[in-house]
């Protein structure tokens, strides 16, 4: 059942067995799963905005300030209507690699408390809700079909070609909203915003919630799970640190750091065989988009983050034209080559100064505005680059290209890109001191409370979230209701 | 057909590149020798030269060998020495060209495994391929630098299976997204990813999302196209292969004349309606049945913004706007007992309501008492 609640606030249960507060993917999946996987329990969704774009009033709680070189576009990417973000999602999608989730010595704070074996069978699930015909992602059954685009690196020690698979894209309001309507011990209210916590002892108690048009109400829950997006998580989190009980994961004091985000850079151009398309392109299990990247081992040896390189054809003029490629006698290996401009998606490290705060300001449902502190510093990108001119060695070794690094001062001088995805700050980790939820995203110290967002990753690859953002919310349906996978329905 | 220009070498040339920046500065010998005197103290026989002679476009990456050089008494002698050194030419001067070759390309390899690299490049090289370059320069002079023209084939890109939107009217932006662009779609079969999408010979940002490609009118050039009536060709241009694919016109029709309301006022967004329909039905029984069974009206004008909907009575429409009619939707259940009420147009940006015309709902025939008792 969906109802909007400020036209009907009578319909504000007094109790449930689980409140999810938003209705984006994690927050849509986690309660259609809780529903399915657990009958006799009675859920319910808060989303605070309705099911169609919100007039703009209704984003007045994402109006925030950011600070730093290069202010953070904080209105970008978030959008309060069923769905969420999904409903402009471009569908990229991609497991995090068995390598970032560490461990890492070489990067601080770079460590999840769970390895990708254990995501694995939340990975296959999550690819059903996102509508991805296939989980084959391997680089050995992808690449030979596309052999003629690709960069032919199977003797590279450092390169590997890896993969992107597409949603199409799911958005999950439309998508699920005849599953939200039809699950019979499941409600979804519209327009309520979760406002506060009310604690009793060390458990939450309650959620209090209001309508932008003034309705109000308090929803008593036996578990509440937080699935507001990656900058709101934190911000509600932060709202009601202040009333949690002592030591525990609202108290951390990781809650609010380490705000991260894929951030994009053009540090480099190369002389490489010509056509090479790695944009999307079909293959027959799906569309793909093929991406170079570091293999592990190379990580590891050159201490870099995790990133991918895009390459982009120059049909410009540059200081080594293409027909430098056709001497064999420098090592080419004959054929016609392009320059392409190389593009990083990079993996951002876990910085705790880049952080959310909040303001003294409220915004118009009382809850106080935040701060992000951000920014990518040249030490965030240096190991990568640097990296850039091993694999421009490599490239020369195998006769495959030339590569060339630009000055630094040319490639930052302006903000990087950003990938709008809103990770890290309300990380997951051993212990209250290291972040703010343990490994099954249970807020650590408080029993009955639970994220399901990007806020908790405390690393991030260089792969888009929202899938492992899925994967992590089915997994926490399993465990909150203690059915496993094979007893859960399939989505619909 | 690709096109090449040349730039015949000489002193123009040896302004290109930054080898040619360290030869203006002053090698010893510039001015003083001639490159013939320069290869006659040479060691290395004419196999060898051959080969370095048909290397190409080598020249700009010449310079961080020679600038290596400075202070060096005789650099084309100290590079030789260094290339007959790495390559094993010592009992070997005369070697043939193509074995030359191999050496070099064996030489350049080792190089980037060792990590011996050509110090002051931008460029990853290595050593030995930086010195050859080099000493090519010293030897032979400038090359004639290869520069691509503007010049564009007409040809063949890929299939073109349907694009839209094909035509709009003046001022009046359309498929509106949500940076404000207007949006243009083509679907077609073949196309590269690097292909972009070119109108009235500006290329603007392409999108490629498998077959289809998203592309559009964005800034400046959308104002500038929007407010000019004309037919402005569209055309996918590979910039890589230099060909460009004309596919069409879009068409920038003239600005409609705005309704001049009773008052005498004039409307800015909306034109006279042209005809509508249908202004009346049967109680439950929709004059113009959609496959839903909903009943749906349409509204002929010559514009309205994107930003319209229709409303009948209090009850907003689910509204299509195109270029010359408007088109809205209202469920059957709306229409299920008789009544009268007001079709507008009300436009959410500026505010403004056209009253298109009042639609009537009659009761139907009463039902025959036995039916009705059933």
């Amino acid at each position: 059942m969906i109802v909007d609640f400020t036209r009907n606030p009578q319909a504000l249960p007094g109790a449930c067995d689980v409140c999810v507060i938003g209705g984006g993917p994690a927050g849509i999946v986690t309660a259609l799963e809780l529903a399915r996987r657990r009958p006799d329990w009675h859920i319910v969704l808060l989303e605070g905005g309705g099911t169609t774009m919100p007039p703009p009033a209704e984003l007045d709680p994402y109006v925030g300030t950011s600070a730093g070189k290069a202010p953070y576009p904080l209105s970008g990417s978030r959008l309060r209507f069923l769905g969420g973000t999904s409903n402009h999602w471009g569908g990229w999608c991609r497991p995090f690699d068995v390598e970032d989730f560490g461990p890492r010595p070489w990067l601080a704070r770079s460590e999840w408390p769970l390895e990708r074996a254990d995501l694995e069978p939340w990975y296959a699930k999550a690819a059903k809700w996102c509508e991805i015909g296939s989980t084959d992602y391997a680089e050995d059954s992808l690449s030979p079909e596309l052999a003629d685009g690709i960069l032919a690196v199977a003797d590279s020690a450092l390169l590997c070609n890896k993969y992107f698979r597409f949603s199409p894209p799911t958005r999950f309001g439309r998508r699920y909203q005849e599953a939200l309507e039809q699950t019979p011990n499941l409600k979804v209210l519209l327009r309520a915003n979760a406002v506060g916590l009310d604690w009793l002892g060390e458990r939450v108690d309650a959620v209090r919630i209001a309508s932008t048009q003034g309705a109000a109400g308090r929803l008593k829950a036996g578990r509440v799970v937080v699935a507001l997006g990656g900058i709101e998580t934190t911000r509600f989190l932060l709202v009601n640190a202040r009333q949690a009980p002592p030591g525990s994961g609202l108290g951390s004091a990781m809650l609010g750091r380490c705000f991260a985000d894929h951030f994009g850079l053009t540090p480099a151009e190369a002389l490489l065989p010509a056509q090479l398309q790695y944009a999307r392109v079909e293959h027959p299990t799906g569309t793909v988009m093929p991406v170079l990247a570091l293999r592990a081992d190379a990580q590891r040896a050159l201490a870099t983050p995790d990133f991918c390189i895009t390459l982009v054809p120059q049909p410009e003029a540059g200081s080594l034209e293409p027909a430098y490629a056709s001497n064999a006698a420098l090592g080419f290996r004959g054929g016609q080559h392009w320059r392409y401009r190389m593009q990083l998606i990079c993996e951002p490290p876990a910085n705790p100064d880049n952080r959310i705060t909040l303001l003294d300001e409220v915004d118009r449902l009382g809850v106080p505005r935040l701060r992000l502190d951000w920014h990518v510093a040249p030490d965030d990108f240096r190991a990568s680059v640097a990296s850039l001119r091993e694999v421009g060695a490599e490239l020369g070794a195998l006769g495959l290209g030339r590569l060339r690094t630009f000055d630094e001062a040319e490639f930052a001088q302006g903000a990087p890109s950003v990938g709008f995805h809103h990770l890290g700050s309300a990380r997951m980790a051993d212990n209250a001191e290291g972040g703010v939820v343990d490994a099954r995203c249970r807020v650590h110290g408080i029993e009955n409370l639970h994220v399901a967002s990007s806020a908790t990753f405390p690393a991030c690859g260089f792969s888009n979230p929202t899938l492992t953002i899925v994967a992590l919310a089915v997994r926490l349906a399993a465990h909150l209701t203690g059915v496993s996978g094979s007893q859960a329905e399939e989505p619909s | 057909m690709r096109r090449r220009g040349f730039l015949i070498g000489g002193a123009s040339a040896l302004l290109l590149g930054s080898g040619a920046v360290w030869l203006q500065r002053g090698a010893p010998w510039r001015g003083a020798e001639t490159a013939s005197a320069v290869r006659a103290r040479l060691r290395l026989g004419d196999g060898a030269y051959a080969a370095i002679r048909a290397l190409q476009g080598t020249d700009p990456i010449a310079g961080a060998a020679m600038a290596a050089m400075q202070g060096v008494a005789d650099p084309a002698i100290a590079i030789e020495n260094s290339l007959i050194e790495r390559l094993g030419l010592a009992r070997e001067l005369d070697i043939a060209a193509p074995a030359f070759d191999r050496r070099l390309a064996a030489a350049i390899g080792e190089d980037f495994r060792q990590a011996r690299l050509c110090a002051g490049s931008d460029w990853v090289l290595s050593q030995t391929e930086c010195e050859v370059a080099a000493l090519r320069l010293m030897v032979f002079g400038a090359q004639p630098s290869v520069t691509n023209e503007e010049g564009y084939a007409q040809g063949q890109i890929a299939e073109i299976i349907d694009w839209g939107q094909r035509e709009t009217q003046q001022d009046t932006p359309f498929n509106v997204q949500g940076d404000g662009h207007s949006g243009i779609w083509i679907k077609t079969r073949g196309a590269p990813p690097w292909v972009r999408f070119e109108i009235g010979g500006e290329r603007v940002g392409t999108v490629h999302t498998g077959d289809l490609i998203t592309t559009g009118l964005y800034g400046d050039l959308q104002g500038r196209i929007l407010s000019t009536p004309g037919a402005y060709e569209v055309a996918l241009v590979d910039e890589m292969a230099r060909i460009r694919q004309p596919f069409g016109v879009f068409t920038v029709r003239p600005r409609a004349a705005r309704l001049v309301r009773a008052d005498g006022s004039v409307s800015k967004v909306f034109c006279p309606v042209q005809g509508w329909g249908p202004s009346a039905a049967v109680a439950g029984q929709p004059a113009n049945p959609q496959p839903n069974g909903n009943e749906a009206f349409w509204i002929q004008t010559a514009c309205a913004p994107p930003s319209v909907r229709a409303f009948l009575g209090e009850t907003e429409l689910r509204t299509t706007v195109s270029l010359d009619l408007v088109t809205a939707s209202v469920p059957r259940s709306r229409i299920a007992r008789p009544g009268e009420w007001m079709l507008e147009l009300r436009d959410r940006e500026s505010g403004e309501v056209l009253q298109v015309g009042r639609y009537a709902v009659v009761a139907g025939p009463a039902a025959p008492v036995a039916e009705a008792a059933h």
